[in-house]
Parts: structure tokens; C-alpha cells; sequence
């Protein structure tokens, strides 16, 4: 099965026909192709970070390239693991609402590939998706839940998280 | 060096010289990218850190220049404009990044 068929796949798996005739789409798509790959997935697409959040431009000339075909594919057999995995995609970001996914992705590329911290990772993520508060916070709440800290980062963030309460208990001083 | 200048003028007869703005060269390398699916204002705004004012005249430029075109789109049943890259822009921005090359002696100046 070639990657496509396995997005196809993918999609029809949690009832969603692969259409790419609209901007939304294709956004949804990339992102959940992304997440799907960071989460285990195996498509091997480059994703880098560009204005629109995660991206693999070989993802879209694939999609581009296999327009016509897309709603005719038959979905390949998928395995359990695979179902699970974006089934927990599409629950998570509220059946593929695209805001939700483009938070959840591009703050899992930050944070996850980048490298940042954690709380480097949310203020640059507000610079490039500058959504409402509401959707950054269910966004971010999502993507933790999707790929839960290690432990190692869990260290680091009660680090970060100590240097901040340090900060406001001097505060609360004077 | 003067072949190497006299090369280099030959060259810059073919790059459009209004192309050489930082806002313009970050919107036109940022849409090549992005291929036909394009960006939208706020994908722009955000990711490059630019001022409304600033993109604004800009993309505006592009579009006159015949590098950039527009569509409407929707997100979340929002209508919204989504920029892209044309042939012709993709041209210009190829032939400019040749002559920086060059300038930047990395292309072989041979004049």
C-alpha cells in the first residue's frame, strides 16, 4: 500500500472521506498526518515549520498528484495499533476541527521536535497561531494528552515551574 | 573584479530589482514553500512577525507585480484570503536568488 492509500485508510477508518478540494481539508490532513507520525505512525514525510504551523510539501504534491483518485481509493487493511492511533487523533481534536489541530501540531513540533521547553514551546506557539486563549488552552491540553511529557520533561517543567513560584513568592513579600 | 562586476551587472539586467525588500523576499520564499496551498494573511503575519500595515502593502505590491495571486477561502465557516506564489513569481524569485548567489561570490564569480 503506498502512503496515500494508507491516509485514505486512515480517514475512512474514522468515517471521514480524503477530499482536497478545500483549504480546510488540506489543513486538516497535513496536521493529522503529522500528529499521526509523531505519534508512531509510519508514513515517512518530511514535516518542517512553516507559517502555516508543521507542513510537508511531499505531502502535497502526493495529495495534488492523486487528486481525482482520492475519493475512489478502497482503504487498505490497517493494523489495531494503527486504528487506535487515529482514532485518538480524531477524538482528541474534536473530529479533526482544524483549529484545534493546528494547535496540537504546532505545538507538538515545537516542543517535541524543536526541542524547546515547554514553556518556550506555548509563547511560540501563540506567536504563530495568535487563536483565543479558550482554543490555545484546549489545543495544548489535547496535544499533552495525545503524547503525555516524559519524565525527564516533567522534571524540567517543575523546574521551570519552581523558578516561577520563586518569582511570585518574592512578590508576595512586599 | 571587473569581469567579475561587469558579470554581475550583465546578470542584474534580469532580476526585477523591486523583488529586493526584506517583507517582499520573506512573503515570496515563504509562499514557495507553501506551494498551492498558499497562506493566509494571519499565517503570514504571525510566521514572518510582521506589522498588518507592512504585509499589507507588500502582498499588495506582489500582486501588481503578477508574483502573488489571492483566493477565498474558508476556515471554520469564516471566509478568509489565502495568498500563493505565481509561475511568473516563482521565475523572479529564482532569478534573484541566482544574482545573490553570485553576488555573494558562493556562485562562481567568473564574471
Amino acid at each position: 500500500m503506498d502512503r496515500v492509500e494508507k491516509i485514505v485508510s486512515c480517514f475512512k477508518e474514522v468515517g471521514v472521506s480524503l477530499r482536497i478540494d478545500r483549504f480546510e481539508n488540506r489543513l486538516i490532513i497535513q496536521k493529522a498526518v503529522f500528529l499521526l507520525e509523531l505519534i508512531g505512525m509510519k508514513f515517512d514525510y518530511n514535516f518542517s515549520l512553516y507559517v502555516r504551523g508543521p507542513y510537508s510539501p511531499d505531502l502535497a504534491s502526493e495529495l495534488y498528484a492523486h487528486e481525482g483518485k482520492l475519493h475512489n481509493m478502497k482503504p487498505c487493511p490497517l493494523s489495531e495499533s494503527e486504528k487506535e492511533k487515529i482514532t485518538r487523533v480524531y477524538e482528541l481534536s474534536n473530529e479533526f476541527e482544524p483549529k484545534i489541530l493546528e494547535i496540537m501540531a504546532t505545538y507538538l513540533f515545537i516542543w517535541k521536535v524543536k526541542g524547546e521547553s515547554v514553556n518556550e514551546a506555548l509563547i511560540h506557539l501563540k506567536k504563530l497561531k495568535p487563536y483565543p486563549e479558550t482554543q490555545i488552552v484546549i489545543g495544548v491540553s489535547r496535544a499533552k494528552q495525545l503524547l503525555p511529557p516524559t519524565e525527564n520533561e516533567i522534571r524540567e517543567m517543575k523546574a521551570e515551574f519552581k523558578a516561577w513560584e520563586d518569582v511570585s513568592d518574592s512578590d508576595a513579600v512586599y | 573584479m571587473e569581469d567579475r562586476i561587469l558579470g554581475l551587472v550583465s546578470q542584474a539586467k534580469l532580476v526585477n530589482s523591486k523583488i529586493f525588500s526584506l517583507p517582499r523576499l520573506l512573503i515570496l520564499l515563504s509562499l514557495e514553500d507553501l506551494g498551492e496551498d498558499g497562506a493566509t494573511f494571519t499565517d503570514l503575519r504571525a510566521g514572518l512577525e510582521m506589522k498588518d500595515g507592512i504585509l499589507h502593502s507588500n502582498l499588495k505590491i506582489l500582486k501588481k507585480m503578477g508574483y502573488i495571486d489571492e483566493k477565498e477561502v474558508e476556515l471554520e465557516n469564516k471566509k478568509l484570503t489565502s495568498y500563493h506564489i505565481t509561475a511568473e513569481g516563482k521565475e523572479a524569485l529564482s532569478i534573484a536568488r541566482s544574482w545573490l548567489t553570485r553576488w555573494l561570490g558562493r556562485g562562481g564569480l567568473d564574471g
